[in-house]
């Protein structure tokens, strides 16, 4: 398995002079960017026509990942050509969030065999309700199945995203690489580090990823209340408390959801995934520490050891709301991931609207406000 | 020195030994260290902000929790009367 990592910026262009020439059947193209190549294009398309073979795929992001550092307007690229794993692309259109179900049904239906053995999938980070992708997702594939990812992101702004489809840069699409045989290892974490505060709230009215009122009272209100002047920057500013969600008391798993958007006439939020009517709330506060901690244990989660020999890939999918927190300090985190994962892996990735990966283990589910981590290596 | 700080100078290609070697990298130095002043004011005034507002939830919470035990007890007690 070879890697290469390497970058692009508007006034210094690529960071190599030479792009590396492993174009393959089994090379992956791993493309992430700003929000703002949906108006040109052009060095998606000069890095996409050197690897005709491979498969590419990208999204956009609210801050581009390359190494231990952070960029905007730019592209990250990974270039990974595989010894022994196959590699298999599926798309399928998200109009609205109503198609997110039937969107990850369609992927999974694309991608499905008896040789699968994980999928990484990168999604419109707009128009979806990213538990629902998930849903139709594991509805389709076995649950050895690794199932990781990220929704695409479009800086603190929530206007436009885009995915490559067809390798072009479009919105209302889901996209996935399948990564096929038994020499792939796939690792996988995903850790928050947000602290619970204030009472648990009950979810009184929501529809959907659609949050109306909580106990009684409209949602924006409460939160316009805890963000006092910062109001003003909604529903950027949202993401500075994450909601803590469990179905009842006695429900020790609570999943954390963000704001992707505010409606100001119906006083609700819509989240970036499902906010079931009767679930408890609980509003989450940032302790910095345990943010960059919680990174750390997320490349802990991941178990990558050097027994793929030195070449490993991790793909870094952090929450927009942990850079909005983290501000000058965000190149913490991951540098603390690559402290923990083995030398001389590469790393990159994006700052998201929502992450795909399992807890611990078992299936995949939607989180937000996590540092997510998969890694990619093979077995020699 | 700070990791923060350190952080800053070797984004910029500085070290503690020499001054920034341009106008405006000694600019973009101060920018970067100006955000995060700005950053520890803002992230300290919002979480004081939900220390207040929270802890105002949770009196007005055991107040209602005193009413309503008040009143249940009242009742208990008007019923043994009764009896």
């Amino acid at each position: 398995m070879e890697v290469h990592t390497f970058g692009y910026d508007r006034k210094k262009y690529w960071s190599v002079k030479n792009r590396p020439r492993i174009d393959s059947r089994r090379t992956l193209v791993l493309l992430f960017g700003s929000s703002s190549f949906l108006d040109s294009a052009d060095p998606l398309s000069e890095l996409a026509d050197d690897y005709r073979e491979a498969i590419v795929i990208g999204c956009s992001t609210a801050g581009e990942i390359l190494g231990t550092q952070i960029f905007d307007e730019s592209v990250s690229a990974a270039i990974v050509r595989f010894d022994h794993t196959d590699l298999r692309l599926a798309s399928a259109p998200v109009q609205s969030a109503d198609h997110s179900f039937s969107a990850g049904q369609e992927i999974a239906q694309q991608l499905n065999d008896s040789r699968l053995k994980g999928i990484f999938v990168l999604s419109d980070g707009l128009h979806v309700n990213g538990s629902e992708l998930v849903r139709g997702l594991n509805s389709k594939v076995s649950p050895s199945v690794v199932v990781t990812g990220g929704l695409a992101g479009d800086g603190d702004r929530f206007r436009r995203t885009w995915v490559l489809q067809d390798r072009r840069p479009q919105a209302g699409f889901v996209t996935a690489v399948g990564l096929y045989g038994d020499r792939i290892q796939i690792g996988h974490g995903s850790k928050g580090g947000w602290d619970l505060f204030g009472p648990e709230r009950r979810v009184t009215r929501s529809k959907g990823n659609i949050l109306f009122e909580l106990d009684g009272r409209p949602a924006l209100q409460l939160y316009k209340e805890y963000l006092g002047e910062r109001a003003t920057g909604l529903p950027a500013t949202g993401l500075l408390f994450p909601l803590a969600l469990r179905s009842n008391k006695s429900d020790s798993k609570s999943l954390v959801r963000t704001i992707l958007a505010v409606d100001e006439q119906a006083q609700s939020l819509t989240f970036a995934g499902d906010i079931p009517e009767g679930a408890l709330a609980q509003l989450m506060k940032a302790n910095f520490d345990r943010l960059v901690q919680g990174a750390s244990e997320a490349a802990s989660s991941t178990k990558l050891s050097t027994d793929g020999g030195p070449c490993a890939l991790a793909i870094a999918i952090s929450c927009v709301g942990r850079r909005l927190v983290l501000g000058e300090r965000t190149e913490e985190e991951i540098e603390a991931t690559l402290d923990v994962l083995p030398k001389g892996t590469r790393q990159i990735g994006f700052y998201s609207y929502g992450e795909l990966s399992p807890f611990a283990t078992g299936t995949c589910d939607l989180h937000n406000q996590t540092m997510t981590l998969t890694t990619l290596s093979e077995a020699a | 020195m700070h990791p923060l700080l350190a952080r800053q100078l070797k984004r910029l290609g500085l070290d503690e030994q020499h001054p920034p070697p341009s106008r405006e990298a000694w600019s973009e130095l101060i920018e970067r260290i100006d955000r995060s002043y700005v950053e520890a004011d803002q992230g300290h005034a919002l979480l004081e902000r939900s220390l207040a507002l929270s802890s105002k939830e949770m009196q007005d919470l055991y107040a209602t929790l005193g009413t309503v035990v008040g009143s249940l007890l009242e009742g208990d007690a008007g019923s043994l009367r009764a009896a």
